[in-house]
Order: C-alpha cells, then sequence, then structure tokens
C-alpha cells in the first residue's frame, strides 16, 4: 500500500520526462549533422561528467567511511593528500580544457558554411506565429508563408532570424540548436538536413500569453517534392470554383480580414496577419494550434480568441452563411 | 607745444584705432554673417504689380498666357480656377470657375506642389484636384471637356502640370505614398479621350514595353508588389519636338521599407523617353534600382544641345548630375553636385549606384546620418539653365536623415510607407544652397547658402538674373555670374514653388510669386503641426522648428515687376 | 488588530493597480455590436460631432479611457494601420497633429470614434471596415492619450528612436503653453 503510493509519483514523473526524447520535437532523433553533432556533445559531456561526479561521490564516501585522525603538518600523509590534491585539480583542468575544445570544434562545425550555396530563408518571429519568406534573385519567384519551411534533403539552408516585436528564440531540436531573434538584428542559423520527415519546433524564449502556443514545422522533402512544393507557393491564390468560394472570397476581401492578412492575386494585401495564399495547403493553423480543416478554419474564424486567447486576431463578426463560405474558400486556399 | 602735438597725435591715434577697429568689426561681421555682405547693397528692388489673396490655405498654383495678358491661378481645396487681367489698370478678375467641392486630396498630397494650368491658344487644362482633367475656355472659363482620369478613392491623384505637345494633352498620375502605381496618359487635346495611357509597373503590355520585355515590371517585385507599387510621376513632363519624344523621371516605389519590396522595382526610380503618338518605351535608363531611401528620380529634366546632340541635364534627388544624350538614353556622365553619404559612386555607363554599406537598412533599425534626405537634393522644378550659356542654376536642398524601416500592409486608401524619419540640417554649413554649375567644367562655378531649404524651385533669365523664394517668406534675385544678391523681397509667405518669368504685355519684364502652403513642409509653416514630435511632417520638423507661422494663412499671388 | 489592518492596507497597495492591467481579450458578439451604438449630434463640418456614448461603455467600466491593455493595443493599431503616414508619431504630416490636442472634431470620444469609423473630409479615410468595433474604441482611446486627455498612468510610452526629449503625454507640465493654430 505504501509502496504503491511512493511509486505513483514517479510513474507520472518518468514518462513526462522521456516524453521528450522522441518523436518529432526531439533532440535525440538528429535529423543534420548539426544536431548530430550536439547530440554527440551532449553524450561526451553527460558521460564525462558522470563518470567524474561518480568518482567524486565514491571517494568522497570513502573519505567519510575512512576518516582518520587529522595529518599533522609535514608529516607524510599530509604529503600525500596534497599529491592527490594537486593530481586531481589538474585532472579537472585538463578534462574542462578538453570539453571546452571539442564544444568548440562541435559548435564551429555547426556553423561551417559548405561548399554549396544555401537556401536562404528568412524567419521573422513576431507575437505569436513565424512568417517564412523565401527570397530569390527573381523578385517575384520569391514568397511569403508562415509557420512552416520546407527544405529540401541534403542542400545547406540559411536561416536568417529577425523579430517584429519582441525577443523569441527559434527552436527545432532535431535539426539545430536554439537562436534568439532579436527585433532590429539578424542572427543566422545554417544546417543541412539529412533525414526526410517532419520535425516541430518552437519559440524558446518568453514571449507574451501565447508563447506555448507559437510552434512551428519543418518538413524535410526530397529535392523533387522541394521544387514542386515551391512551384505551388509561387503562385497566385486559386480561383474560387464554386459560388459558395467565390462568396468567401468577397467577403474576406471586403471585410476587416484584408487589412492585416494577404491573399495574393486578390486586393488583400495586408502584412499585419500570417499570408494566406496558401493556407489550406498547410498542416497546421495559428503556429501548430489546430490542424487545418475546414472546420478548424470556421471556429479559428469565428472566435479566435478563446481558442487563443490575447493573440491579435480580433473577432470579426460575421453571419452564419458568411463564416461557412470564408471556411469554404480558405479550406480551398492550397 | 608739446601739449597741443601730443592732443593732435592722440587724436590720429585715436582715428587709427577707430579705423582699425571698424575694419576688424567689418571683416569679422562678414566672416560671421556673410548674408550681410550680400544684403549690404540691394539694387533697387522691384516693385509690386498686383498682390491677390486667395482666400483659402494651400499654395495656389499660377500661369500665365503666351501673351503674358492673363494671369491664372489655381488654387487648390476646393479647387478655384481665377483668370486676373494684367493688361487692364488695377488688374479685374477677369473671370472665375469652380472646379467641384473635393477636397479630400488636401491629406493625400503629400510632397509634390500642385500643378500650375496650362495654356494654348484659346483653352487652358487643368488638372483637378478630384482627378479630373479639365479644358476650360481661356476667355469666359466656360468648361470645354472634363475628363476623370485618377481615383480619387484609392488615393489615386492627378501629379505636376499637363504638357501640351502634338496635338495631345499628357498628364501624370500616381501617389507614392499611398502606394499608387504611377502613369502616363496621353488625351485628345480637342475632345479629352483618351488616347493611351502607360504604367510605371506591371506587364509590359501596361508599360508600353514591345515583345520580348519579359514582363520585368512584374517579376522584378515580390508577390503582387507591383499593383501597389508606387513611381508616380511627380516630377516634370518634358517634350523635345527635334527628337519627338516624351522624357519624365518616375517616383519612388512603395512602401519606403526596402525590405518590404524585395528586387529591382521597375519601373521606378528612372527615366523614360516615349514616343508621344503611341506610348511606346523608346528607352529607360534605372537611376536607383531597388531606392533603398525612397529618393525616386522625379528631379527636374532640362534638355540642351552640345555639339548639334541633344542631351538630357537631369540633377537627382540623390545628389547626382546626369548627363544623357537624349536621343539614345546613352549616359555621359554622373557627377555629385552636393555631399552625400548614400552613394559611393555611380557608374558612369550603366547608371548602377555603388551604395554606402555603412548607410544599409534594416527594418525596426534606426540608421543615422543618411544624406540627401528623402526631400531629395533638389526638388521636381529645382534646376534652370542659363540660356546661351553653360551654367546650370540648381536650388539644393542640403538635408540628412535617420530612417528607421517600419512593418507596413497595403490597405488601399491610406498611407504604405512603413518608415519613421527624422531630417537633420547638415554637419556644415546651412540647409540650403543655390549652386551654379559649370556644365563645360564639370564642377561648382559658385554657391550662395540659404537658411532653409529650398525647396521651391528656381529661374534664371539673363536679364532678370537667378530668382528663387525661400521659406522664411523671400523672394531673392542674385546674379548669375557670381552669386552676388540683386534685390530680395519679403512676400510675408513660404514660398514652396516656383516663381514664374514673363513679359507683360508692355514689354515689362516680371515675375509672379505664389506663397503658402502646400505639403507637409509648409503646413508645418503654417502652424498645424506639433514640432515638439521629430517625425512631424515625415521629420522636417526637425528642421524647421524655428519658422514661425506667417500672419495670414492665406495663399497668395504676387507679380513684382522688375528693375 | 493594528497587524491585520497593515496586512489589509498592504493588500489593497499591492492590488491597487490590477485593474489598470486587467486584460479583456474576448469581446461578446453582442457587447461588440453595441459598442458601435453611438448617438452623434448631426451636423458639423463633413460629419457629426459629439453626442453620445454606447450605454454598454459604462457597463463596462470604460476599458478603453484608463486601461493600460486596452490603449496599448490602440497603439499597436495606431503603427500597423498606416496612421503614422499621415499623423507621424503624432505631429502629424498631411494629416493634422495628435498631441497637440487642437482637433478639428474636439477631444470627445464620440467625435473620434466617428472619426475612426466613418472618416472626415480633408482626406481622412473610413477605418469601419478595417477594424472591428472594439480596435476602434482602442484606437480611439490611444488617441486621445496622445493629446493628453486621459491621466497618464494608462497610457503607454510613445516610441523614443527618433525622439531627443520625453513623451508629450506624459510630460504635460514642461510642455511649451498651447498656442493656437493659425487655421
Amino acid at each position: 500500500m505504501s509502496s504503491a503510493r511512493h511509486r505513483f509519483p514517479y510513474a507520472i514523473v518518468t514518462p513526462l520526462l522521456l516524453a521528450a526524447c522522441s518523436g518529432a520535437q526531439s533532440a535525440f532523433t538528429p535529423g543534420s549533422p548539426q544536431s548530430q553533432a550536439l547530440r554527440s556533445l551532449f553524450w561526451l559531456m553527460t558521460i564525462v561528467c558522470g563518470v567524474i561526479w561518480l568518482l567524486v561521490m565514491l571517494s568522497l564516501i570513502l573519505a567519510i567511511w575512512r576518516r582518520g585522525p587529522a595529518a599533522l603538518a609535514g608529516s607524510p600523509q599530509e604529503r600525500r593528500a596534497t599529491m592527490v590534491v594537486g593530481t586531481c585539480v589538474m585532472a579537472t583542468v585538463a578534462v574542462i580544457a578538453a570539453l571546452t575544445v571539442v564544444s568548440y570544434a562541435a559548435t564551429r562545425r555547426m556553423a561551417e558554411a559548405g561548399a554549396e550555396e544555401p537556401l536562404t530563408i528568412r524567419v521573422r518571429a513576431s507575437q505569436w506565429w513565424w512568417e517564412v519568406e523565401y527570397p530569390d534573385t527573381i523578385a517575384s519567384h520569391g514568397f511569403i508563408t508562415a509557420n512552416e519551411i520546407h527544405v529540401p534533403v541534403g542542400r545547406p539552408v540559411r536561416v536568417e532570424l529577425e523579430a517584429a516585436d519582441v525577443i523569441h528564440s527559434f527552436w527545432v531540436p532535431g535539426i539545430a540548436g536554439k537562436l534568439d531573434t532579436i527585433p532590429g538584428r539578424t542572427n543566422t542559423l545554417t544546417f543541412t538536413a539529412r533525414h526526410i520527415g517532419v520535425y516541430r519546433g518552437q519559440c524558446a524564449e518568453f514571449c507574451g500569453l501565447q508563447h506555448a502556443h507559437m510552434a512551428l514545422l519543418l518538413v524535410v522533402q526530397d529535392p523533387r517534392g522541394f521544387a514542386r512544393w515551391e512551384d505551388v507557393q509561387r503562385t497566385q491564390a486559386v480561383t474560387p470554383s464554386d459560388t459558395e468560394q467565390m462568396r468567401g472570397r468577397e467577403v474576406l476581401v471586403s471585410r476587416q480580414c484584408a487589412a492585416c492578412h494577404t491573399v495574393r492575386g486578390t486586393m488583400a494585401s495586408g502584412r499585419l496577419g500570417p499570408d494566406l495564399t496558401h493556407i489550406g495547403g498547410r498542416a497546421f493553423l495559428a503556429a501548430g494550434l489546430l490542424p487545418v480543416t475546414r472546420g478548424s478554419l470556421a471556429a479559428w474564424v469565428a472566435d479566435p480568441q478563446t481558442l487563443k486567447p490575447g493573440n491579435n486576431m480580433p473577432l470579426v463578426p460575421l453571419s452564419p452563411d458568411d463564416l461557412r463560405a470564408v471556411s469554404a474558400y480558405l479550406a480551398a486556399l492550397r | 607745444m608739446s601739449d597741443r602735438r601730443s592732443r593732435r597725435g592722440g587724436d590720429s591715434l585715436f582715428k587709427l584705432e577707430r579705423w582699425c577697429a571698424s575694419f576688424w568689426l567689418a571683416v569679422l561681421s562678414a566672416c560671421l554673417f556673410p548674408q550681410m555682405l550680400l544684403t549690404a547693397a540691394p539694387r533697387d528692388p522691384p516693385h509690386v504689380l498686383l498682390s491677390w489673396r486667395a482666400g483659402q490655405r494651400g499654395l495656389p498654383s499660377i500661369a500665365v498666357s503666351a501673351d503674358g495678358r492673363m494671369l491664372f491661378v489655381q488654387t487648390a481645396f476646393p479647387s478655384t480656377v481665377t483668370a486676373l487681367d494684367l493688361a487692364v489698370p488695377d488688374h479685374p478678375v477677369a473671370w472665375r470657375a469652380s472646379l467641384g467641392e473635393e477636397t479630400s486630396a488636401e491629406g493625400l498630397s503629400c510632397c509634390a506642389p500642385p500643378g500650375s494650368p496650362a495654356p494654348a491658344e484659346s483653352r487652358l487644362f487643368v488638372n483637378g484636384p478630384d482627378g479630373h482633367v479639365r479644358a476650360l475656355d481661356a476667355r469666359t472659363g466656360a468648361q470645354v471637356w472634363d475628363r476623370p482620369l485618377a481615383r480619387i478613392d484609392e488615393a489615386e491623384l492627378l501629379l505636376g502640370a499637363p504638357l501640351l505637345a502634338r496635338g495631345k494633352v499628357f498628364v501624370g498620375t500616381g501617389n507614392d505614398d499611398f502606394g499608387v502605381r504611377g502613369s502616363v496618359a496621353a488625351l485628345d487635346l480637342s475632345d479629352g479621350h483618351l488616347l493611351w495611357r502607360r504604367y510605371t509597373t506591371g506587364p509590359d503590355a501596361d508599360v508600353g514595353i514591345g515583345a520580348g520585355g519579359g514582363d520585368t515590371g512584374m517579376t522584378s517585385w515580390s508577390g503582387d508588389g507591383w499593383m501597389h507599387g508606387g513611381g508616380g510621376l511627380a516630377g516634370p513632363l518634358v517634350f523635345d519636338p527635334m527628337l519627338d519624344l516624351l522624357f519624365y523621371g518616375t517616383g519612388h516605389p512603395a512602401p519606403w521599407n526596402p525590405a518590404l519590396r524585395p528586387g529591382d522595382n521597375r519601373w521606378t526610380s528612372g527615366l523614360f523617353a516615349r514616343d508621344p503618338a503611341t506610348g511606346a518605351v523608346r528607352w529607360f535608363l534605372g537611376l536607383a534600382p531597388h531606392d533603398l531611401y525612397a529618393l525616386g528620380a522625379a528631379g527636374p529634366l532640362i534638355l540642351a544641345t552640345e555639339q548639334g546632340n541633344r542631351v538630357l541635364l537631369h540633377p537627382d534627388a540623390n545628389g547626382f548630375l546626369y548627363t544623357l544624350d537624349a536621343a539614345s538614353g546613352r549616359m555621359l556622365s554622373a557627377r555629385p553636385f552636393v555631399a552625400q553619404t548614400a552613394l559611393r559612386h555611380v557608374d558612369q555607363t550603366t547608371a548602377r549606384p555603388d551604395r554606402n554599406p555603412a548607410m544599409a537598412l534594416a527594418t525596426n533599425t534606426t540608421t543615422r546620418g543618411i544624406c540627401p534626405a528623402w526631400p531629395g537634393a533638389v526638388g521636381a522644378e529645382g534646376a534652370a539653365l542659363l540660356s546661351g550659356t553653360t551654367l546650370l542654376l540648381i536650388a539644393v536642398n542640403r538635408m540628412c536623415m535617420d530612417f528607421e524601416p517600419r512593418q507596413a500592409g497595403f490597405i488601399a486608401g491610406t498611407p504604405f510607407i512603413g518608415a519613421n524619419m527624422r531630417i537633420t540640417p547638415p554637419v556644415r554649413g546651412a540647409s540650403g544652397r543655390v549652386v551654379a554649375w559649370d556644365l563645360v567644367a564639370g564642377r561648382q562655378a559658385w554657391a550662395v547658402d540659404e537658411a532653409y531649404p529650398l525647396i521651391g524651385g528656381i529661374v534664371v533669365s539673363p536679364e532678370a538674373g537667378v530668382i528663387y523664394g525661400t521659406l522664411d517668406g523671400w523672394l531673392r534675385a542674385i546674379g548669375p555670374d557670381s552669386g552676388r544678391l540683386r534685390w530680395s523681397v519679403d512676400v510675408g509667405a513660404p514660398v514652396p514653388g516656383r516663381p514664374l518669368l514673363f513679359v507683360l504685355p508692355d514689354g515689362r519684364h516680371a515675375v509672379a510669386v505664389a506663397s503658402g502652403t502646400s505639403g507637409p513642409v509648409a503646413s508645418i509653416l503654417a502652424g498645424k503641426r506639433d514640432m515638439r514630435d521629430a517625425t512631424a511632417g515625415h521629420g522636417y520638423a526637425n528642421v524647421l522648428s524655428e519658422l514661425k507661422p506667417p500672419a495670414d494663412p492665406s495663399g497668395r499671388v504676387t507679380v513684382f515687376v522688375l528693375p | 488588530m493594528t497587524r491585520a489592518l497593515a496586512i489589509l492596507l498592504a493588500i489593497a497597495l499591492t492590488t491597487g493597480g490590477c485593474k489598470r492591467e486587467q486584460r479583456d481579450l474576448r469581446t461578446d458578439p453582442p457587447v461588440a455590436a453595441a459598442l458601435n451604438d453611438v448617438a452623434v449630434l448631426p451636423g458639423g463640418f463633413g460629419g457629426g460631432i459629439g453626442g453620445a456614448l454606447p450605454p454598454v461603455l459604462s457597463v463596462l467600466g470604460y476599458p478603453f479611457d484608463g486601461n493600460a491593455y486596452q490603449l496599448g493595443e490602440g497603439k499597436r493599431l495606431y503603427g500597423g494601420f498606416n496612421c503614422e503616414g499621415c499623423h507621424a508619431q503624432g505631429g502629424g504630416v498631411t494629416g493634422p497633429a495628435l498631441t497637440d490636442g487642437w482637433w478639428r472634431y474636439g477631444p470627445d470620444r464620440v467625435s473620434i470614434f466617428v472619426t475612426l469609423r466613418d472618416g472626415r473630409p480633408h482626406g481622412m479615410p473610413a477605418f469601419g471596415g478595417r477594424l472591428t468595433t472594439d480596435q476602434l474604441w482602442q484606437l480611439t482611446g490611444y488617441i486621445r492619450s496622445m493629446g493628453a486627455f486621459l491621466p497618464p498612468s494608462g497610457a503607454p510610452s510613445r516610441n523614443d528612436e527618433m525622439q531627443a526629449r520625453p513623451s508629450e503625454n506624459r510630460t504635460p507640465a514642461a510642455m511649451p503653453p498651447r498656442m493656437a493654430p493659425s487655421r
């Protein structure tokens, strides 16, 4: 009875602690050489420090166990103790120096730019979502999306991080270490994704009410799939295919939506909120809050402040028909 | 005896002392207040022929009929045209026509002074602030035709003055600060129907480029940027009958924050030459691809003949004087006429600017000490060529600015700027300067400083000299050979426009000058701005804070007969 | 007894500012609709001036007059909806100054709300279709705070990148005397 009561907290805490050790948002399933280097460094440090800690604890216990009379000054025992302490200090210095060198080398390797021309992505963090811009030398080939980064496998990627309002931190544990985004500064992060897959990331610096709901998705694709995705993103928004979607577009352009959101190909050109040109093709809505479905889009538009209190999207009063039309149109924007 | 001698000696010594003192005082004051030397001996000032009060705020725009008999005055908000008869004593109002009650343009028109009416034989062509081009009967003021062209509800305005040539009226439109696509339109002189209209941005068909252009007016913009990309025609339209070409400079791209418009942003901030018959592009020279500081290229354009070739002189807002072959658009030279920090140099063949990396911009970051400031080193009417010589007179603004790009979204009918600015005076010297540029030597011949920026414009003739108005309400004439002040008269209100030189029916030379308030600058002068905010008037408040508002806020037109 | 009083006093003092920061993030649609019920006095220059506030404001406790969150949201909207293009940071450009407090249609809440919602002659665009009703009220509150018509306790400070002196709405005593503009 009593042992069961004692075991109960461990039963809850242990899986919680381990929950972060696998899956889409884990530093232990590296998807790039950068996160691999981080993981090796982590294990090296943990093992070395663990062993040393064990040795220290053992000698401490031993010392308490075999406690004797205090050594006299100048006695052979004292000389031996001095030598032991001296050796330990030297060993500590050597270990710390070695770890510093290894850590420096790992950081250096992470920042190393490959010979290949990197894919440049500009990520602008706002309260509480991510604007993702893919610039191009031909300006019209560049595009803007939100909360979802796609990269080709094997190609170096250079992420330029900016902040629109307060300090945020960009962290996709499976791909790279965290890096702060600071208003008025551009920080750059480089990585090369080695494994195709979906990695989740999130803001790692407390940034306000909805800090917890500021996630992003990093999708590593094969180069062909990435090129296809890019081609889709470059296009303007699809033209509505039925009267309901048509009405949805009309509502979106004529109501408050257009002042904050962009739908390329329509008069909506706001920059305060995420670009909606291809929102129907994204996996998540409102920075990882809900999966994109017509229903969740409708729920979000109907009452954003209940779903994500404090976010910057106001409740725009729409009639049920308008709401249905807008959700149909948004879901069709693939 | 000795006493007397010593006293006499003392007298002469005293005289010498006094002489020395006054000499050094004069030298000192000449050094401290060089203006004093100039103002010391004004030659007989001109006398006032006529002073006409508009009775409303805003700067009137003025034009004179070819025979010098009629003075046309157009007021802005609401817009009226008044014709004053200069041939009759007391100069009565010949007629007055109203152009509607539209006033919303007052809040929409930023920087360009309203375009003057364009008189022809028996007609007067007027750009209305309501976006309509109108033809009036020059004798009666009766409306002949009325052509709506610019959509005022989307903040689109008619800019500058209409140009009459080849039986057409050429009109420029745009409003860069509101993200309106600039365009030039040709209307038929007789009935006002639209012959062609060419835009600054967009697909080649809209711009007037033939097949194979590659639609760079779209591809050099990201997303739908070209649809609200600015490039308005705030500067003059110039026609050359010898080459049969229409020239103009395009305004800056919108918004001001360059990070929001990646790409070269064609065809903004460049010079166009078009075929006046079809509007087709003959050549284009981009002076500032991806214009970082939103200066535009809508500056003065002056045609001249050099060794039988037609050359186009363009003192640009960026502080360089461009010389081009007018027929081909080939660059001949680009020389800086004012100290600036934004550019390191300009390529002498491609016009591509080499920008100073220390003055790069980043969103939410303030970059300080960018010279010239956004109003440009020279205004749209800020240069004139002294006929028969190779001397170009330039009214230079020597302002610098602190610039902070901000996020901005396009909402039709609202400003599309995305930047905070504060204008500062130059490190050394005054904010304004008249520069006489020797075109042959390629250097400055002389220069005269002015306390305030010379946004108004400048005119010059061999008889009258160089005439310009200042923001503290002076109309000045200086000699074209040395810059020595001839006369200076107080017109009582700021002169943010260009004076008009003409010959009266009785053969006397006269200058007409409009004074009053227009744009962000002059509304500062009218006391409508809060000078404690350094960004007021897009930062103008910072350099004009010591100017007092005029006693009479009304617009006014004064005609002086020259000595 | 004294100790209890002291504790009570301490609690009262430390929680006294809570109302200022209270965040009402969501306005119920019926309340938002009721917020639009301003009774404007007809006439005036190009639209109504003054009038009666929506009754629901008193039920809500006038949150747009002193609540720091609502006024801060107003400031965010001021920057995001291109107000700076015509009014700068309160000093005015082609639009009139806001920090001087000499306003064509007066400092009255209803006038400002109607100005924002319906626009005015001389170029003020209508924001009724671009902002929701509660956002219009947030902006109204912020604009009144710029003209120092609200107590400075709840008003957000001005951006200082471009300024060399403290914010106008926070330093009323140091202001030069207000001169009537010559218009």
